[in-house]
């Protein structure tokens, strides 16, 4: 049914990008429309977690980024960050207890698929292991319903069986939010399972690989 | 009250350099900064004693602006000098000074005016010490909690980022840190409060008892200047957390670490 809609209708861009650059970066042009997954692979400090940072309009920048066709100077800072919303290499918590990071706390099937238990929730963070925050920083993050996700290296720390149920979770996220994603990846292979164009960061600069 | 000759000074002065021979036989290699300071103090002390006798027989309004200025100034330069992490170019004296005009000024001008009630309300004897007394102890409190602010900015650089990476406020990301510094710019002054008079006899009573003053209207007088750099402090220091903070965010609610040093 929702293929049928799309087909009948032209599809707006979520996030289009003109001419989007700052120092290291050379200009970026493109447009994420829903449904779309997004690989980007590059070496450490090939400017692939800045080019994600720009896109969340965490450093200066120059050049234009439209959100739903609406420029981003006319959004808020922090309204953009929430349908753009990035989640980062290591995750950060600043309460003692996980729940108090939740605005609505995550329900007991997001939990299972992610392999977690609900009694996590009310856990101290010391308690917890990088691979636990890892998952639940993903969770923390699609709990505000963000209409593209920006990932960097979302399953660095996770075990086989945990980065395809995170994989799982993503992809099934996009569907039913009509959301995007921009992933980071180091694995090759991932990004091939995941995404249906591949990018390659070289010295901050964005080319298109196969796919 | 008994004159003092510069005899009783010199008395005074040899139980200092008596403190940096023993320091100096002590190897702790203090002995040149307290033979320093000491000679800072007396020197500083005395010019300021002329610039008052004169002030106070001119009791000219333009005069007594100009040291008020001069005092607000060093007291802005101190306050950004003090930090670990400045703010780049004139931000940190322009912060500091700007929290000190605020709290410190407005409070002593209002104090002159509707307490005191002094005639002219300008009184040299009145305002620049009382001026004074507000600068010296609101800069202890902007600086601390300025310090406090842009070190706890600067270590949890990570937490602040990934909060507004989730689309939180700049005002959510960092309001843990502004609380934080917020109270540790007024702990000081608070605590001296609740230990006056029991632990200490603070300085400016003593000066009047040893002047000769009643005892009771000495503590009238320290009552109301320990509540006024109370309020000095307390709003002085909320001024310049507010501002200070807003600084490390741009228009785009972007954490500027850059606009330290």
């Amino acid at each position: 049914m929702t293929k049928n809609l799309i087909k009948n209708t032209t599809i707006a861009p979520i996030l289009t990008c003109d001419q989007l650059f700052s120092s290291g970066i050379t200009p970026v042009s493109i447009k994420i429309f829903p449904h779309d997954r997004i690989g980007i692979s590059g070496h450490s400090g090939s400017g692939k977690s800045r080019l994600l940072r720009l896109i969340c309009d965490l450093d200066p920048h120059q050049g234009e980024m439209l959100l739903n066709g609406k420029n981003y100077r006319n959004i808020e800072a922090n309204l953009w960050r929430q349908q753009i919303a990035l989640l980062p290499a290591t995750s950060q918590w600043w309460h003692e207890e996980i729940l108090n990071h939740f605005s609505t706390p995550p329900d007991k099937q997001l939990l299972d698929q992610l392999n977690l238990t609900n009694d996590i929730l009310s856990n101290p963070i010391h308690r917890l292991s990088s691979g636990e925050k890892q998952r639940l920083a993903i969770l923390r993050l699609i709990s505000q319903q963000p209409s593209l996700l920006l990932l960097d290296e979302p399953t660095a720390n996770l075990d086989k069986d945990n980065v395809t149920a995170v994989e799982n979770l993503l992809v099934h996220y996009c569907k039913t939010n009509h959301a995007a994603l921009i992933i980071v990846s180091h694995d090759q292979t991932q990004l091939q399972r995941l995404c249906q164009q591949i990018y390659q960061m070289n010295q901050g600069t964005l080319t298109v690989t196969e796919k | 009250m008994i004159q003092l000759t510069p005899t009783d000074l010199s008395i005074a002065t040899l139980l200092i350099v008596a403190l940096a021979i023993t320091t100096s036989l002590l190897q702790l290699n203090i002995a040149k900064s307290i033979l320093i300071s000491a000679s800072r103090t007396i020197i500083q002390l005395t010019l300021v004693g002329y610039v008052l006798k004169f002030i106070f027989t001119e009791a000219s309004l333009l005069l007594i602006g100009c040291m008020s200025l001069v005092m607000l100034a060093i007291a802005g330069y101190e306050s950004s000098s003090r930090q670990h992490r400045k703010f780049h170019g004139y931000w940190g004296f322009t912060l500091g000074s700007l929290s000190m005009f605020v709290s410190s000024f407005s409070l002593t001008f209002f104090t002159l005016i509707t307490i005191i009630n002094t005639d002219p309300w300008y009184a040299p004897q009145y305002s620049i010490p009382l001026l004074g007394m507000m600068l010296g102890n609101t800069l202890n409190g902007i600086s601390l909690s300025l310090d406090r602010l842009t070190q706890n900015t600067w270590q949890q650089k990570d937490v602040i980022e990934n909060r507004l990476m989730m689309g939180h406020t700049w005002q959510d990301a960092i309001k843990n840190i502004q609380v934080d510094s917020m109270k540790s710019g007024m702990t000081p002054i608070i605590n001296s409060m609740s230990v006056a008079g029991i632990v200490s006899l603070p300085g400016m009573m003593t000066g009047q008892i040893l002047a000769g003053a009643n005892p009771l209207d000495a503590v009238k007088y320290q009552i109301l200047i320990m509540l006024l750099i109370t309020a000095g402090t307390g709003f002085g220091t909320i001024t310049a957390v507010w501002f200070g903070s807003k600084r490390l965010f741009d228009e785009r609610q972007r954490l500027r670490l850059d606009r330290l040093r």
